[in-house]
């Protein structure tokens, strides 16, 4: 068991209790039979985490038995964000997972955050990429704390990567999580990581449809920054168009159009965090 | 492709509930896909074998495909939408609840 977080735990109660919501909510289910929670051939008590509640069913060959089970595939990945979640919560650190294709600008967004707005309180950056840590050296040099986590083969981050990486490195005085997940639009949608905000990022040069295109990644997003600003008009990008699309598969999201380069929307941008850090 | 990941994900959940139900091996397994859930049935398909073949041996798998269904906050129509449109067929509002189509579900197991 973890000493700091008791996570063994921890993640063992939340998992449990995620199945056994689990399984309370699909008693009475009549889509797969009966809903009883006891079954004759069963001697198992109700905190385990594998339902054959419904009870084995008959087939046409006798020896073929089928579990009716309703679980989240990534119920474990779900039960380890929970437990990263309230971790977090219990520290008072808001957490941000900020989403986006490659050079899509999130690393720039960080690195002028972190050296312009140390005011925001203490803040640790988590960096995933494929191979290197040549972000969070920038983000390092830009004056932050910053960890790299280098994912190898995997195009996403998990929330273990992160509960790993918030053990090893969560002091416990910070107000605020920056997780970088790894540059795609399409993997990381699918993992929670236990933050607090999901912010997805977008640049001129990726077109005005990336929202339609990728809609996973957009319709769950609590905040979309518009980002190198100043390179809509050298790639006649229409930000105007590219809302109306994300508008499509987002109805009611912020949008900060912003760039850290020239520093326009930046304002924006802090205010939102401060709120978020305020919430 | 985190299609791997998901399927390596699955197969854990597979084994625990073949130890659960005191079973020896599972012949095929059933899982719901949500068009909102981020992952490419065919992707998953292509992986799963893979993931399977140490410790499940040859099983089949089964995808039911989920559309998004969506009701809608305005007119109260409850339709199945596209999800790069998250508008009500109805009335073209935008004020949507997401009814289905987030499901990533092992649904059922068949074992032996």
């Amino acid at each position: 068991m973890c000493r700091d977080c008791g996570c063994e735990v921890a993640l063992d109660r939340a998992f449990r209790a995620a199945e056994s919501a689990s399984a309370q909510a699909r008693t009475g289910d009549g889509s797969d039979g009966h809903g009883h929670a006891h079954d004759q051939d069963h001697d198992h008590d109700h905190d385990h985490g594998h339902g054959d509640a419904n009870g084995p069913a008959a087939t046409a060959d006798a020896r073929v038995r089928v579990l009716a089970l309703h679980e989240a595939i990534l119920g474990r990945n779900d039960a380890l964000a929970a437990v990263n979640r309230r971790w977090l919560a219990s520290r008072r650190v808001v957490a941000l997972n900020l989403m986006s294709s490659p050079g899509s600008g999130k690393t720039e967004l960080l690195a002028r955050t972190l050296s312009e707005r140390p005011d925001l309180g203490p803040a640790l950056t988590l960096v995933g990429d494929q191979a290197t840590d040549h972000d969070a050296e920038r983000l390092r040099a830009a004056g932050g704390r910053a960890v790299g986590i280098t994912t190898h083969s995997a195009c996403h981050l998990d929330a273990a990567m992160i509960h790993t990486a918030l053990h090893g490195h969560l002091r416990g005085d910070e107000r605020l999580l920056f997780i970088e997940n790894v540059g795609n639009l399409v993997c990381p949608a699918a993992f929670d990581l236990g933050e607090g905000l999901r912010v997805a990022l977008l640049s001129p040069p990726e077109g005005e449809d990336k929202p339609a295109k990728y809609p996973v990644l957009f319709d769950r997003a609590d905040l979309v920054v518009l980002s190198k600003a100043d390179l809509a008009g050298p790639c006649g990008w229409d930000g105007a168009a590219c809302v109306a699309q994300l508008r499509r598969v987002n109805p009611r999201v912020p949008v900060i159009t912003l760039s850290a380069r020239t520093g326009v929307g930046m304002a924006e941008w802090y205010a939102f965090l401060e709120a978020a850090r305020c919430a | 492709m985190h299609e791997m990941a998901i399927a390596v994900a699955l197969v854990e959940r597979v084994e625990a509930a073949l130890r659960h139900a005191r079973a020896t091996r599972a012949i095929a397994v059933h899982v719901r896909v949500g068009a909102l859930c981020g992952v490419v049935p065919e992707a998953l398909a292509l992986c799963f074998p893979d993931a399977a073949c140490a410790t499940l041996g040859d099983v089949a798998l089964h995808v039911e495909l989920v559309p998004v269904e969506l009701r809608c906050r305005s007119c109260g129509v409850v339709a199945l939408a596209d999800a790069a449109a998250m508008i009500c067929a109805g009335c073209g509002a935008t004020d949507v609840e997401v009814l289905r189509g987030r499901d990533l579900e092992l649904t059922r197991v068949e074992v032996r």
